[in-house]
């Protein structure tokens, strides 16, 4: 039987959301967009953001849904600050 | 106070009690690590395999640790990696069936992942044994976050109305209720202070803690009379040898530096 793949269902749920990543790694540093996560809720952002960009031991580590971004220049679009 | 044994057959009974206890928490990581190892390639994205094995790690990480914090009882490394078989293992129950679907696979991570937290939060203000406390500490720090992925994904799966993993949940709380399978026995980790918080108390924690995801109304079974406190199970002590065969450490010159 070939299998299907649904990305959709791989990625656990109906609406997958990009998450932006900042982090830091101590207060001096600004906090700076590090990448993306893709995730159904904020749980498994949380948890994914955590173990995928675990290169530093961050001091601080912040999600923003990517649909909470409010575009200035691209007034109309949402925004495109994914990077993996 | 704690003695500095250096065989097992000097330890008081407090510090033989201690010994027992770290080591079903050390061991329900080893097998929890297992889990994860094993169902690593069914993660449903990069990133899912990549949080897999960050959990898989962890958890391999905070066994050694305890397993090392145990030679103050005199066990050794050799003794507490190497030389133990499948009826030494301390693991709950819990983790003795092995998943039958992706969301009996989250429905207990969930229960292993609370129930050995749950646990360990009780050492955290121990001024007994100040180095366990940090360690307690740091392990819960990052154990955070296999809650978190565990969560996330029972949420994620409800949302398909076939979803099976509240009933999966239901059949494995029984299971893990078996970690606090009778306690009205003589809880003295509690009262000569090793632990701040006592077994019946820390189950109830672990209901409580439950109960904000799932029903636990139906999971809360009489405790059985055989349940014993060295190994926190009911029955027979030890995992089954075809789940030992799976997780045990194989080759040596691998592991050591």
């Amino acid at each position: 039987m070939k299998k299907v793949i649904d990305r959709r269902v791989e990625l656990g749920g109906d609406k997958p959301e990009f998450y932006e990543i900042f982090a830091r790694r101590n207060s001096a540093e600004p906090l700076t967009h590090i990448g993306s996560v893709e995730a159904p809720n904020e749980e498994l952002a949380e948890a994914r953001a955590w173990f995928v960009y675990d290169h530093d031991n961050w001091m601080e580590m912040c999600l923003v849904p990517l649909s909470a971004i409010i575009t200035i220049t691209e007034r109309g679009s949402s925004a495109k600050v994914k990077v993996v | 106070m704690m003695t500095n044994a250096n065989s097992i057959g000097s330890l008081s009974e407090i510090d033989r009690c201690l010994r027992d206890e770290l080591y079903c928490i050390a061991d329900a990581k080893l097998v929890l690590a297992g889990w994860y190892m094993l169902t690593l390639p069914n993660g449903r994205s990069i990133s899912d395999f990549t949080s897999i094995c960050a959990m898989m790690q962890g958890q391999y990480g905070h066994a050694r640790a305890i397993y090392q914090h145990l030679g103050r009882f005199g066990v050794t490394r050799e003794e507490a990696e190497w030389t133990r078989g499948a009826k030494d293992i301390r693991s709950p129950k819990l983790l003795d069936r092995p998943p039958q679907s992706w969301s009996d696979f989250i429905a207990t991570i969930f229960m292993a992942e609370q129930a050995i937290s749950t646990q360990l939060s009780a050492y955290r203000t121990t001024v007994t044994d100040r180095t366990l406390a940090r360690l307690a500490d740091k392990v819960l720090k990052e154990s955070r976050f296999h809650l978190s992925y565990s969560a996330g994904w029972i949420k994620a799966l409800r949302k398909d109305p076939a979803s099976t993993v509240d009933e999966d949940a239901g059949r494995r709380l029984t299971e893990a209720l078996d970690w606090w399978g009778d306690v009205d026995q003589p809880d003295i980790l509690f009262s000569d202070g090793y632990r701040d918080t006592p077994d019946s108390e820390l189950r109830k924690r672990f209901l409580k803690a439950v109960g904000e995801t799932f029903d636990v109304s139906a999971g809360i079974a009489s405790p059985a009379k055989s349940w014993q406190r060295s190994v926190r199970r009911n029955g027979n002590p030890g995992i089954p040898e075809s789940l030992f065969e799976r997780i045990r450490f194989k080759n040596r010159e691998l592991a050591l530096p």
